[in-house]
C-alpha cells in the first residue's frame, strides 16, 4: 500500500517544480525574458502571461507550440509525454486564437426540400445571411439562412449545376453547369450568361475584393475552370470574356485566386499552374509558373488566404456597415492586411496546398511573384486514397484534408507537419468546412452523415473528444455525428459568421444544422 | 510419321476430293441435328451421361453469351450514368463503380412505408410434413418410428451442438446443409455470394423456421457487410433479409433476392 501511495504522489505535479520558458511570437521575436513557470500551468496560464507582457486587454486565448508540437495540456503532461529536461529553457511559440468561440452544431434545425434532384453544391454568402444551392435539377436556389426559408429559385441552366460561388461582396452568385455555361445571378434578379466553355465547369473563383477596381459598383472579375482544359476570366458587368488561359493539357479540376492576385489552377495533367497579370486587369493574364510534383491528377487546391478572400469585407463578429463598393474594397483591404500581418508578412503569408489522386499533398510556400522556385516545401503523405478536398482554417494556422480513404487529416498550416488523423466515417469523405473560429471541422461523407471534429489547441469546453495518442499516430474521434440525410452527402458549408452549417445531399434536401 | 496417320499421308500425296470442303461444311451443319435426334432417342445410363455432357456444354455457351451481353450492358450503363447528378469531383472518375453504391433513395423509403413484408414471392406452396420429413426407423429392432430426417436444404448455425443422437428427433443431414446464398440486389441487378446468418421465416410452418429449413419463398438473413450499405446514421449495415427464389433442394444452390 505504501508503495502505491508513493506512486500516486509522484505523479501529481509538485507546486514548486518549474521550468524556464522563453515565449516567442510566430515571426520569431522573443517576448520578454525567459520566465520561471510552474509545471502545473497550461495554455490558459501561459496565455495570461502573454497578454500581460503584451499589455493586451482583449483576453485573447493563445495556443502554444514547442517546435512543431502543440502543448494542449499542462507543461507537466507535456513533459511526461516528450520528456524534455527541466534544466534547459523551453522555447514556446505563442499563436493567437480567435477571441470568440463557435458552439458546435448538434441538431438539424431545418430540412429544406425543393430541389427535384441531388443537391451538388451549397455555399453560404460571405455575410452569412443567405445560402445558395445548386442541384441536378438545373436550378440555383437561394435560401434565407437566418429563417431557414426559401427565397428565390433561379432557373435557366440547361444541365446539372455543378458549382457555385458567391462574390465576396455578397451581391452576386455565379454558377457553372455540366453543359459548360456560367451564369451570374445578381441580387436584383438580373442574370448574365457567360458561354464559351465547351465542356462542364469544375470550379469558379472571384477576384478577391481587395484587388477589385474601387471605381466600379460591384465585383467584376470571375474565373472559371472547365473540363475543356482552359480557365477563362470573365468580366461579369459587360458579360465578356477577358482572357482564356490555356496551357493545361487535360481538364482543369480546381481553381483558387490568391490574395496577392495570382490565379492557381490544378489539372488532371498533374500540374498546378500559376497565372499572373501585370496590371491586375487580366487582359494580359499569362502563365507565370508551373508547379510540378504530383504523380496523378490534382483534385484540390487550398490557399491560406482563402477564407479572408472569400468573406471580403464581412467579419464574423463585426457587422459591415459600408454601403458603397468603395467601402467594400477598403474594408476588404484592411482585413487582408491584418491577415498578412498576422501571418508573417507578404513573403510567407501565401501558402498553397495541392491534393491529388496519388494520395499525397504538396505544400508550396514562397509563391511571390517572380519567384521561379518550383519545388514544393514538403510532400505530405499518409492518405491511402485520392485526396478530394483540402481547406485551410480561417486563421490559416492549420489545414484539413479529406480523402476517399474515409479519413480526414489535420496538418500544421505553416510547416505542413502532421497533427492528427480524424477517423470515424464509414464512407469516403466528400467535403469539409471549418467553423469561423478555426476550432471545429465539419465533414460530409458518402455514408450519409456529417461529423463534427475538434481541431482546437486550447480545448473546446464541453468536448468529450477521446484522443488516442501514440508516438507516431494520433487518432481523434468525432465530437458528434449528425445523422439524418437519407443518402450520400455531397457538400457542406459553414456559415462564415455564425454556428450554422448547411449540407446538401443526394436525397434532394438541404439540411441546416444548429448548435 | 505415326503409323495411323495414313489418311493425312494420302491427302498429302494425292490431294482431296474437289468437293471436300463443301462436304465438311454440310456434315458440320448436319451434326447438331443429328445430336438432337440422338438426344431425343437415347435412354438409360447413356442418356444420363450424354445429357450431363450436353448440359456442361450449354452452360459454357450461356456463360459466353452472358459475358458478351454484359459488355454491352456496361457500355449502356455509362450512358445512363451520364444522367445521374453527381458533383464535379465525382465526374469522370473511373474505378469508382457507381453500381456498387447502394442508394438509400426515396424509392426505398417508399418501399419501407408500403410495408416491410411485401416480398417478391408473396404466395408460396405449402410444404406438408410428409414431404418435408422422412421417417427414420430406430431402436434395436428398428421398430420405433419417431425420428425424422429433413429432406430439404437446411441452414444450421455454425456453433450448433447436436443433442445426443439417441434423443435427436430431427436429423438435418450434413449433405443438405448450406452456408452461402447467391443474393441478387434488385436495383443494382448484381449478384453476390453472401453468408447466411439465419432463417428469418419459412412461410410453411413455424417449426420449419426453427429448424432452419430453406425452401422456395423462405426469408433468410444474409451478411451484407461487404456490399458497403449504410444506414442513415452512417453505420454499416450488417444483416439484411432476402427471399429465396428457387427450390434449393432441386438446384443444389440457394438463389435469393435482397429485400430493400
Amino acid at each position: 500500500m505504501a508503495s502505491l501511495d508513493e506512486a500516486q504522489t509522484s505523479k501529481r505535479p509538485k507546486l514548486d517544480e518549474s521550468v524556464r520558458v522563453q515565449l516567442k511570437s510566430v515571426e520569431g521575436a522573443e517576448l520578454g525574458p525567459a520566465l520561471e513557470v510552474p509545471l502545473a500551468s497550461g495554455p490558459a496560464e501561459l496565455g495570461s502571461i502573454v497578454s500581460k507582457l503584451k499589455s493586451d486587454t482583449n483576453s485573447t486565448p493563445y495556443a502554444f507550440y514547442a517546435g512543431e508540437v502543440s502543448v494542449p495540456g499542462t507543461l507537466q503532461e507535456f513533459q511526461e509525454q516528450y520528456s524534455f529536461s527541466t534544466e534547459q529553457t523551453l522555447t514556446l511559440t505563442y499563436e493567437p486564437l480567435a477571441v470568440f468561440r463557435v458552439r458546435r452544431v448538434s441538431r438539424c434545425a431545418e430540412t429544406l426540400p425543393g430541389h427535384s434532384d441531388a443537391v451538388l453544391h451549397v455555399q453560404f454568402s460571405p455575410d452569412g445571411k443567405k445560402v445558395a444551392s445548386g442541384g441536378g435539377d438545373a436550378t440555383v436556389r437561394l435560401w434565407d439562412a437566418l429563417a431557414n426559408i426559401p427565397q428565390k429559385t433561379y432557373s435557366g441552366h440547361k444541365h446539372h449545376v455543378l458549382c457555385l460561388s458567391w462574390s465576396p461582396d455578397a451581391r452576386m452568385v455565379a454558377s457553372g453547369d455540366r453543359a459548360g455555361e456560367v451564369r451570374v445571378w445578381r441580387s436584383d434578379g438580373e442574370c448574365r450568361v457567360l458561354k464559351r466553355h465547351s465542356k462542364w465547369i469544375t470550379a469558379l473563383a472571384w477576384l478577391p475584393c481587395h484587388l477589385a477596381d474601387a471605381s466600379q459598383s460591384t465585383c467584376e472579375l470571375l474565373a472559371s475552370a472547365s473540363k475543356d482544359c482552359t480557365c477563362k476570366i470573365w468580366n461579369v458587368r459587360t458579360a465578356q470574356m477577358v482572357t482564356s488561359l490555356s496551357g493545361h493539357s487535360d481538364g482543369v479540376e480546381c481553381l483558387a485566386w490568391s490574395g496577392d492576385g495570382a490565379l492557381y489552377s490544378g489539372s488532371r495533367d498533374r500540374t498546378v499552374k500559376v497565372w499572373r497579370s501585370a496590371d491586375g486587369k487580366w487582359r494580359d493574364g499569362k502563365l507565370a509558373n508551373t508547379l510540378q510534383g504530383h504523380g496523378h491528377r490534382v483534385n484540390a487546391l487550398a490557399l491560406a488566404s482563402a477564407f479572408v478572400c472569400r468573406t471580403g469585407p464581412f467579419e464574423a463578429q463585426k457587422p459591415f456597415k459600408g454601403t458603397t463598393f468603395n467601402d467594400v474594397v477598403s474594408t476588404s483591404k484592411q482585413r487582408y492586411d491584418a491577415f498578412v500581418n498576422a501571418n508573417g508578412g507578404h513573403a510567407t503569408c501565401e501558402r498553397l496546398v495541392s491534393g491529388s489522386d496519388d494520395a499525397t499533398l504538396l505544400f508550396w510556400t514562397s509563391l511571390k511573384a517572380g519567384a521561379a522556385k518550383t519545388k514544393p516545401k514538403a510532400r505530405l503523405t499518409g492518405h491511402q486514397q485520392p485526396v478530394n478536398s483540402i481547406l485551410f482554417s480561417p486563421d490559416a494556422r492549420k489545414f484539413a484534408s479529406a480523402s476517399f480513404d474515409k479519413k480526414i487529416k489535420l496538418w500544421h498550416g505553416r510547416t505542413g507537419a502532421f497533427l492528427a488523423t480524424l477517423a470515424g466515417h464509414v464512407g469516403a469523405v466528400y467535403a469539409l468546412a471549418w467553423a469561423p473560429d478555426s476550432r471545429l471541422v465539419v465533414s460530409a461523407s458518402k455514408d450519409s452523415t456529417l461529423k463534427v471534429w475538434s481541431a482546437a489547441d486550447d480545448g473546446v469546453p464541453g468536448s468529450e473528444a477521446k484522443n488516442v495518442t501514440t508516438k507516431t499516430r494520433k487518432f481523434a474521434a468525432a465530437l458528434g455525428t449528425l445523422p439524418g440525410h437519407l443518402d450520400e452527402v455531397f457538400c457542406v458549408d459553414a456559415s462564415p459568421c455564425g454556428a450554422a452549417v448547411a449540407s446538401g445531399s443526394k436525397d434532394r434536401t438541404i439540411k441546416m444544422w444548429h448548435p | 510419321m505415326p503409323q495411323h496417320e495414313h489418311i493425312e499421308q494420302h491427302r498429302k500425296r494425292h490431294g482431296e476430293r474437289l468437293d471436300a470442303p463443301e462436304r465438311r461444311r454440310k456434315k458440320e451443319a448436319r451434326s447438331v441435328h443429328e445430336r438432337a435426334k440422338f438426344a431425343k432417342k437415347v435412354h438409360g445410363l447413356r442418356a444420363k451421361l450424354f445429357n450431363k455432357k450436353r448440359f456442361k456444354e450449354k452452360a459454357i455457351l450461356r456463360k459466353t453469351i452472358a459475358a458478351h451481353e454484359e459488355k454491352e450492358a456496361r457500355a449502356r450503363n455509362n450512358t445512363s450514368d451520364d444522367k445521374a447528378a453527381v458533383p464535379a469531383f465525382l465526374l469522370d472518375r473511373e474505378g469508382t463503380s457507381r453500381a456498387k453504391i447502394l442508394s438509400n433513395s426515396i424509392k426505398q423509403k417508399r418501399a419501407e412505408k408500403a410495408g416491410k413484408w411485401s416480398v417478391p414471392i408473396p404466395k408460396v406452396r405449402a410444404v406438408a410434413d410428409d414431404e418435408m420429413f422422412r421417417v427414420q426407423a430406430s431402436g434395436k429392432r428398428k421398430k420405433k418410428a419417431w425420428k425424422r430426417v429433413v429432406t430439404k436444404i437446411t441452414f444450421v448455425d455454425p456453433n450448433f451442438t447436436r443433442k445426443p443422437p439417441k434423443y435427436e428427433r430431427f436429423i438435418r443431414p450434413s449433405g443438405l446443409r448450406m452456408k452461402k446464398a447467391h443474393v441478387t440486389h434488385p436495383e443494382l441487378k448484381a449478384t453476390f455470394c453472401l453468408d447466411i446468418l439465419g432463417v428469418k421465416k419459412n412461410p410453411s410452418s413455424a417449426m420449419y423456421t426453427s429448424l432452419g429449413v430453406i425452401t422456395k419463398g423462405t426469408v433468410i438473413e444474409v451478411n451484407v457487410s461487404e456490399l458497403g450499405l449504410v444506414t442513415t446514421t452512417g453505420r454499416v449495415v450488417w444483416g439484411k433479409y432476402a427471399q429465396v427464389t428457387n427450390d434449393p433442394e432441386l438446384d443444389g444452390c440457394i438463389n435469393a433476392v435482397l429485400l430493400v
